[in-house]
């Protein structure tokens, strides 16, 4: 059974590469996401819908911010033991906690390019990419959109 | 209304556990799981093979049998003849079931082996005979792979593989493994593997016939010497790799008989010179055919 040995060995190899570098990229990921996070603190992201007086009446614009992540081999074979025992995948919640993050940064990113201070209405989409058809790589895309409104006497738009 | 974006603190949706110590557990717990499906499959396999039918076993052999065996010579077949007429001396001595029907074959090859496969067909090589110093030693071998197919384990060995191949097409999830044809194929009977204390328990069976036949266990120690330079000299892939170490099999051996109050020496009757003028004239031709 030489093939089985090469794929067992093939599976390892996979697994170390997807946990040194996975873990590599999402340190990396994190400590940016924390320091923009503290960048774009003065951008206010609010899920309610009602402006206050402080906010311009003029029309609120759409921002958007989308981000792609896939799963490392590592991760997804995590998940995959967790199909068999139950419990937190917790693989794939730092994934997507970090999806979400970069997601929202990006979208106060372009709320910053337009001169707005605070994003209403805002709303989160998940969609996984390749569904699970076999042989494809798992990503997961995470969307963040809302309204960017100024405030009154900021100039902005 | 007022709207504020207080920082959030880590670690609320995601855990900072480390992943590694995860994997390791449910890693270990999976392969615990497999292993014990094996070892449940195994254990009822082991059990349920006695319920195969032997005349299934021998049809499924056939093929391959008529294959391996080529078309043996005149000489090939009085070799045949003979290691039949030992076989079915000692046989009565097996207590073996009704059904089962043992079949000697002489293979005209170096290989250094006997064989039991499925059928009760038995494979005596050219290699193995002609180091034989005695019949005594003879009968020995013939009787352990009498009773690994008394004991039914090439049956056993073959259900396991067909167990092994199957758990891992599923495993692995591969599509292309041949699972219809486990048994269609002829090449997988060929040497099948048998565990240590499948081993022992052939041994042990052999042992009892040689004492039963001749009153004394000699052949028993004559062929395990041959076995032992065997090992010592060659390294091919033969059956008694998957043997007990040749050494533990003469100890275990001394113990039996030290147990049972069997002699250990005893006088040996050899091979009939025409049998041994075939073997050996086979022997020198080859050497004569590689210089």
């Amino acid at each position: 059974m030489g093939q089985f040995q090469f794929e067992i060995g093939f599976s390892i190899l996979l697994l170390l590469l997807g946990y040194f570098f996975g873990r590599h990229a999402e340190k990396r990921h994190f400590n940016s996401i924390r320091q923009r996070e503290e960048e774009y603190r003065d951008i206010l992201s609010i899920a309610s819908k009602v402006t206050t007086a402080e906010d311009s009446a003029k029309p609120g614009m759409l921002v958007t911010g989308s981000v792609v992540i896939s799963v490392d081999y590592f991760k997804r074979f995590l998940a995959l033991l967790r199909t068999i025992f139950g419990g937190r995948v917790t693989s794939y919640e730092t994934l997507l906690d970090r999806a979400r993050r970069e997601a929202i940064l990006r979208m106060k990113e372009e709320a910053r390019s337009l001169n707005a201070d605070r994003i209403f209405n805002i709303k989160l989409e998940t969609a996984s990419i390749s569904k699970n058809a076999a042989g494809n790589i798992g990503s997961v895309e995470v969307l963040a959109y809302g309204t960017a409104i100024s405030r009154v006497n900021q100039g902005g738009f | 209304m007022i709207y504020r974006n207080p920082k959030i603190p880590e670690g609320i949706n995601y855990s900072n556990a480390n992943p590694v110590k995860e994997f390791a557990l449910l890693a270990s717990g999976a392969i615990a799981i497999i292993i014990m499906l094996i070892y449940l499959l195994g254990s009822l396999l082991d059990w349920s093979s006695k319920f195969i039918p032997f005349a299934y076993e021998q049809e499924l052999a056939a093929p391959w049998v008529e294959e391996f065996k080529g078309t043996p010579s005149t000489q090939q077949n009085e070799v045949a003849k003979y290691l039949q007429s030992l076989a079915d001396d000692i046989s009565p001595l097996m207590g073996l079931s009704d059904e089962v029907e043992i079949t000697l074959h002489y293979i005209d090859t170096d290989t250094v082996n006997g064989v039991a496969t499925l059928g009760g067909n038995i494979f005596i090589f050219r290699g193995l005979l002609e180091k034989l110093p005695s019949e005594n030693a003879l009968t020995m071998l013939l009787a352990h792979e009498m009773a690994h197919v008394k004991l039914r384990h090439p049956v056993k060995a073959l259900s396991k593989g067909a167990l092994f191949t199957l758990l891992y097409a599923v495993l692995s999830g591969q599509n292309n493994t041949d699972v219809s044809g486990l048994f269609s194929g002829t090449s997988q009977f060929a040497f099948l593997g048998f565990s240590r204390s499948q081993e022992q328990a052939a041994d042990d069976e052999a042992l009892l016939v040689l004492q039963k036949y001749y009153q004394h266990t000699q052949g028993a120690f004559e062929l395990f010497t041959v076995l032992l330079n065997e090992n010592s000299t060659i390294e091919t892939i033969n059956i008694f790799n998957s043997h007990p170490a040749v050494k533990k099999r003469i100890a275990s051996t001394i113990r039996t008989a030290k147990v049972k109050g069997w002699k250990i020496k005893g006088e040996v009757s050899l091979m009939p010179d025409s049998i041994v003028n075939i073997i050996e004239k086979k022997h020198s031709k080859s050497i004569n055919d590689t210089y």
